[in-house]
């Protein structure tokens, strides 16, 4: 029952908040400061995540191959498996872990220290002011650092099948976009911007809800984290199926 | 050492900073560990820490890695349908599911729900100022603090990497024979021969290095937490990423050794 409760507050949050968006005043300053913040802190960490996961695939990928000898069918498996699932699914993950945490201890910092009543008595909507630029800057970040924590992941995979496994780098070449289609791409853009969306507005609901003092704001961000990725890797699997089914 | 923490991430000096953080965590888990060896903690203390880390972190593990086999026999079908391999989807869930996905989902999922909770406390206990009241009763912060949540995650997070397996191959069993139309029979049978003992047990090896990782990194941003809630947020975001990023490039090194 809770369960739904929370599921239906966070709903209105979102809702309110996008209306709220849509209304002047437009803090597009903020918006973009925000924008570059979040950039910043998660190129970093999903780099170093997405890429060491090329190198797994290339291992792991390496060992079936073998077992059909079609090793030239490696590059197209690793860009494939990248760009539908494994680096929107991880980019999400590090993003609730960095930015989403970041958004949650700000937000709920914010709200102990009672700064976000003190906006409102000067009359400037906190949901206008903090919430709703924090929650485009996720969202529209999602899909440009997914962009580039593949092609590292591309990048590093080709780094161990061609120089630390030896395998022909003309065949890991030229078979690279061998599957590729169009939905992939896009689909990855739409995939990415859900979970942003997501991660975004459950970050902020549980910054903005905290109560309590010092381990107030340590659970909202703990919160944040934790739900913000369940709740994405369930929508995820109603995506892929859905992506599928359009892309056939 | 002190000094090159002050001067803050200005120009040359990041570099130095990165090093002197590595080096301070260093000698953090050091001493942990050699405490944890010499002046076991309390059997009660322990138990305690791995029924919250292991029982706590249970279900989101298992409804994560639900999610995660689905998707990886999706991908499976659809990727060795090109080939006309549909009916090798068994042998991609169980190698890529016990080899790699189980430890890393049960590693991630304690890293964000057990790490953050110990980051988060301890640090609210830095901030608070009861470690400096701890080490005024004469009470060791390592003895009481740390040492028993990293034999607790030593022994609980091997456990969740199994029930992590189990359930990626029990999801991807499911979504291949009832969503797809694989042969159940050819799935199992591909199961069987592919995946044995050695690889839940290497599994297992890979949970314990990543607790290790888990409980000393997280443990060690609650423990140099800066002042006030900010501190103590911007200590469980650390925690969390530097698990994450320091778990992905530990378990591609494993890996390496274990299967290259």
């Amino acid at each position: 029952m809770r369960f739904i409760s929370e599921l239906g507050a966070i709903a209105l949050f979102g809702a309110r908040t996008l209306l709220w968006a849509l209304r002047p005043p437009y803090f597009f300053r903020e918006t973009f400061s925000q924008m570059a913040l979040t950039g910043e802190r998660c190129l970093l960490p999903v780099i170093a995540v997405v890429a060491p996961f090329g190198m797994v695939i290339t291992l792991q990928g390496l060992a079936i191959v073998h077992l059909f000898g079609v090793e030239r069918m490696l590059g197209s498996i690793l860009v494939v498996s990248l760009l539908r699932e494994l680096s929107p699914g991880l980019t999400g993950i590090m993003m609730a872990a960095q930015a989403g945490s970041t958004a949650a201890a700000e937000l709920g910092a914010m709200r102990l220290k009672e700064e976000t009543d003190a906006l409102s008595v000067m009359g400037v909507n906190p949901l206008q002011y903090l919430v709703a630029p924090r929650l485009v800057a996720i969202t529209l970040m999602c899909p440009i650092v997914n962009a580039i924590a593949c092609s590292s992941g591309i990048a590093s995979g080709y780094v161990a099948a061609v120089l630390f496994k030896g395998v022909n780098r003309g065949a890991f070449m030229a078979n690279l976009y061998g599957f590729v289609r169009a939905v992939d791409i896009w689909g990855g853009i739409v995939k990415t911007l859900v979970f942003g969306f997501i991660i975004g507005l459950v970050s902020c609901y549980y910054g903005y809800t905290a109560t309590g003092g010092a381990e107030g704001v340590g659970k909202a961000a703990n919160d944040a984290v934790v739900r913000s990725i369940i709740t994405f890797l369930g929508v995820n699997y109603f995506l892929t199926s859905a992506l599928f089914a359009v892309g056939r | 050492m002190s000094d090159i923490m002050a001067s803050g991430p200005t120009g040359h000096t990041i570099f130095a900073l990165a090093l002197a953080r590595i080096g301070r965590w260093g000698i953090f888990s050091a001493r942990a560990a050699r405490l944890t060896v010499t002046a076991p903690p309390r059997a009660a203390w322990v138990i305690e820490e791995a029924f919250r880390i292991g029982v706590g972190s249970l279900f989101i593990v298992c409804a994560i890695s639900f999610f995660i086999g689905s998707t990886i026999a999706l991908q499976g079908y659809y990727a060795f349908r090109e080939f006309g391999g549909e009916g090798l989807v068994g042998i991609f869930v169980t190698l890529a599911c016990v080899r790699e996905m189980g430890p890393i989902v049960a590693g991630s999922m304690v890293a964000a729900k057990a790490g953050t909770a110990m980051a988060a406390s301890i640090a609210a206990m830095r901030v608070k100022g009861q470690i400096d009241a701890l080490e005024v009763m004469a009470v060791n912060p390592y003895r009481a603090l740390v040492a028993p949540r990293l034999i607790a995650a030593l022994i609980a997070l091997p456990l969740l990497v199994v029930f992590a397996d189990f359930f990626t191959v029990l999801a991807g069993y499911l979504v291949a024979v009832h969503q797809l139309g694989v042969n159940p029979g050819t799935f199992l049978e591909n199961v069987r021969s592919y995946t044995g003992m050695t690889d839940v047990l290497y599994g297992m090896v890979k949970g314990a290095f990543f607790a290790v990782m888990i409980c000393t990194l997280s443990c060690y941003q609650g423990f140099y937490s800066e002042p006030g809630p900010e501190g103590v947020g911007r200590a469980t975001n650390r925690a969390v990423v530097s698990v994450c990023v320091v778990c992905i490039i530990l378990n591609y090194i494993l890996s390496e050794i274990m299967y290259g």
